[in-house]
């Protein structure tokens, strides 16, 4: 038999038998349709997992004294107690030390941020103050962020909405910080290196500047036209007021390069602008505020992560060298454990959801089974008639098994639809993202090809079984 | 054209073995028309399957023009069975799913018939038995007769060397049975193989040579006249 005569036979029987073809098409529909978008789920995972780890953000590993860090894992349930360390503050020859004993492409540095008033935004009369906020800033993965209040001793973890809500009275809103300061970057020249940051113009600090606190900014692009519109900011001065009060005068040496050019101001109400607005001095260069020591010490370290290496294992390295050099009294924090945690918990959840359905799917497949061997009895005669006509048992055994694989491959196209819709269910009512592209589709086929080669090879050979001189007799 | 040397089958029913066919000779020449008769345990049907390459004999030798197909594969006896051997059965057999004219393109699908070439075919062949005025109906819109020149038509598709018919006339009134017959008898003249078997003697009559089987052994092998008288 020509293949396509084999196929319009197959598709004939079908018809035949409508509403039971139907039936199993639907099953090994909704059963695909089910796995084709938890794989759709896994893939969206797994394109997250690549976004971040080529995110500099998580490549960035910090160094914290373990006093005041409470270890988080990602786990929500687990309570994990202040540990009762002594103190350390991290010093200029710490990070000189790590720099030195660990490996290329690790690149350590230290930033602290602050908001600097400035008398080019402010004018002199200006009376808002925001002296309280400093520290690290730091976008989570969460979407919302926290920023360190110091507001004594002690260290507190506060969110947006709280310092909103409990800003203190001076200040009036974000936006009114922004008029008057420029967010300063007190850095090391590894957070440079690490972050790849080009210049438009100028010349970057040096080590030496970071050592001597020379009074050098380089601008974010945006600020230098804010400041300067059309003129060279390159030897201008700009004036900033530190903490305590005293003025300097910062010499311009550098503007970055556009970063971002497709952000605006208007996300500076919820406490942060572009990076475009930002400068950057040598670490040392301004004075501490009201509530350092006398000592330069800085709270964490930062430890830029290359994409040579594997995150995970960079970190292993960290944390050898970390104790190594501390003795556990510092802790090395990253979003990458936690961020691990979350995606093999979805990976979980879905393995569990996809077991399930992969359980349902094998239900379905024996019934299938079972409705292919009834099949195969009603037909017996014909069995017999096709083979008095010049059929053989491996010519039975294809029609039959064509046969399956057509429903096969109907449930599965069944399947792919469903899915599609599945997803954008799933996506308006838990908001799970879920990503069917090729690779998902076919899989869904090839499920469907090997559910119905499930069904249908034990009946296809148990028609190619029947005896025809025994099948003819039946009447 | 066809020998049986010793051809025997035997097959058990629960623990009793039947013995179906004993030591069969026969020779069939073509353009013969044979009829083969017998009580109902008398090996003809048993006859017929081995004849028509749907059963292997238990022991003998079975010889298609020279060619010792007791021992062909599976794929090589469909191949002779569907260019060999035309069936023509007592409940008509044909399928219910397919319309007169698709019934007959089946053991053309076979052969591999291109699609056009085959219903061209069946056509004439449909014509042939007088059924061209209904090659789009179905079997169960069709009366017994002509359900029957229908199979006749499936039987003729590849112009086999040998119809094999099972009491083609069983299911039929007499006067259909009598067309049936006719046809038979026609397509006969023009040169084509018939072996009828069947336990009517008027049936077997209509044919020009006459076996008769008893306990799976031939008993009378003869024409029609001398077997008559």
């Amino acid at each position: 038999m020509l293949f396509t005569d084999k196929i319009r036979w197959a598709f004939r029987h079908s018809r035949r038998r409508f509403f039971e073809s139907l039936l199993i098409v639907l099953t090994i529909g909704l059963g695909i349709s089910v796995v084709v978008a938890i794989l759709g789920l896994f893939s969206h995972v797994t394109q997250q997992q690549s976004a971040w780890m080529n995110d500099k953000h998580f490549r960035t590993v910090q160094l914290y004294s373990a006093d005041s860090f409470r270890a988080h894992d990602g786990s929500p349930l687990k309570v994990v107690p202040m540990i009762e360390r002594e103190k350390v503050d991290f010093t200029l020859d710490d990070l000189a030390e790590l720099k030195n004993s660990l490996p290329e492409g690790l690149f350590v540095y230290i930033q602290e941020n602050t908001m600097l008033r400035s008398k080019l935004l402010a004018g002199d009369e200006s009376e808002v103050t925001i002296s309280n906020i400093s520290g690290s800033g730091g976008v989570e993965f969460g979407g919302s962020f926290s920023v360190t209040m110091q507001v004594s001793e002690e260290i507190t973890e506060v969110t947006t909405e709280e310092i909103i809500e409990e800003r203190p009275s001076s200040l009036t809103s974000f936006e009114d910080i922004f008029e008057t300061h420029i967010a300063i970057n007190q850095i090391t020249s590894d957070f440079i290196t690490f972050n790849e940051l080009e210049l438009e113009s100028g010349t970057w600090f040096t080590d030496k500047d970071v050592d001597d606190g020379n009074k050098v900014i380089v601008l974010g692009s945006k600020l230098a036209t804010q400041l300067f519109e059309d003129q060279d900011p390159i030897g201008k001065v700009v004036p900033l007021t530190s903490h305590t009060g005293v003025e300097y005068d910062f010499i311009v040496i550098g503007v970055v390069a556009l970063i971002h050019d497709d952000l605006d101001e208007s996300f500076s109400g919820m406490g942060f602008r572009s990076e475009d607005y930002s400068a950057y001095v040598p670490l040392t260069a301004v004075e501490r505020s009201y509530f350092e020591s006398d000592e330069l010490t800085f709270h964490s370290i930062s430890i830029g992560v290359s994409f040579e290496w594997d995150l995970g294992k960079a970190i292993e390295v960290i944390e050898t060298e970390v104790n190594r050099y501390f003795g556990g009294a510092v802790v090395v924090s990253s979003s990458y454990a936690s961020q691990k945690e979350t995606e093999q918990m979805s990976k979980k959840i879905g393995l569990v959801i996809g077991l399930f359905a992969s359980v349902g799917l094998v239900i379905a497949t024996i019934n299938i089974l079972n409705l292919m061997l009834a099949r195969v009895l009603t037909r017996t005669k014909s069995v017999g008639i096709m083979i008095a006509l010049g059929g053989n048992s491996a010519s039975i055994f294809s029609e039959f098994l064509l046969e399956a694989i057509i429903l096969g491959l109907f449930g599965a196209l069944l399947g792919i639809i469903l899915s599609f819709g599945l997803a954008k269910i799933l996506q308006l009512l838990v908001l799970i993202s879920i990503s069917i592209k090729l690779p998902q589709l076919l899989i869904g086929i090839g499920l469907g090809l090997v559910v119905s080669l499930l069904f249908g090879v034990y009946p296809a050979y148990q028609a190619a079984k029947i005896n025809p001189v025994d099948a003819l007799r039946i009447e | 054209m066809i020998r049986l040397e010793k051809i025997s089958k035997e097959y058990f029913m629960g623990e009793v073995e039947i013995k179906a066919l004993d030591s069969v000779d026969l020779a069939i020449q073509r353009g013969e028309f044979i009829s083969i008769m017998g009580p109902s345990g008398s090996g003809k049907s048993t006859m017929l399957h081995i004849l028509g390459a749907l059963d292997q004999p238990s022991s003998g030798c079975y010889y298609l023009e020279d060619v010792a197909i007791t021992e062909l594969s599976d794929q090589e006896l469909s191949r002779i069975r569907n260019k060999h051997f035309g069936f023509i059965f007592q409940s008509y057999n044909l399928f219910n799913e397919l319309t007169a004219l698709e019934n007959v393109t089946v053991p053309m699908m076979y052969a591999k018939f291109p699609k056009r070439e085959r219903n061209e075919l069946a056509r004439t062949l449909l014509e042939r038995v007088g059924m061209g005025h209904r090659v789009s109906h179905y079997p169960n819109q069709l009366s017994g007769g002509e359900q029957q020149r229908v199979a006749i038509a499936r039987a003729l598709a590849n112009n086999p060397t040998l119809i094999l018919a099972d009491e083609p006339t069983g299911n039929l009134a007499t006067d259909q049975g009598e067309e049936i017959l006719r046809i038979l008898s026609e397509l006969n003249e023009q040169g084509t193989t018939v072996v009828i078997v069947t336990h009517d003697s008027k049936v077997a009559q209509s044919a020009k040579r006459l076996i008769q089987l008893r306990d799976g052994r031939i008993v009378n092998d003869a024409p029609i006249q001398k077997a008559i008288s």
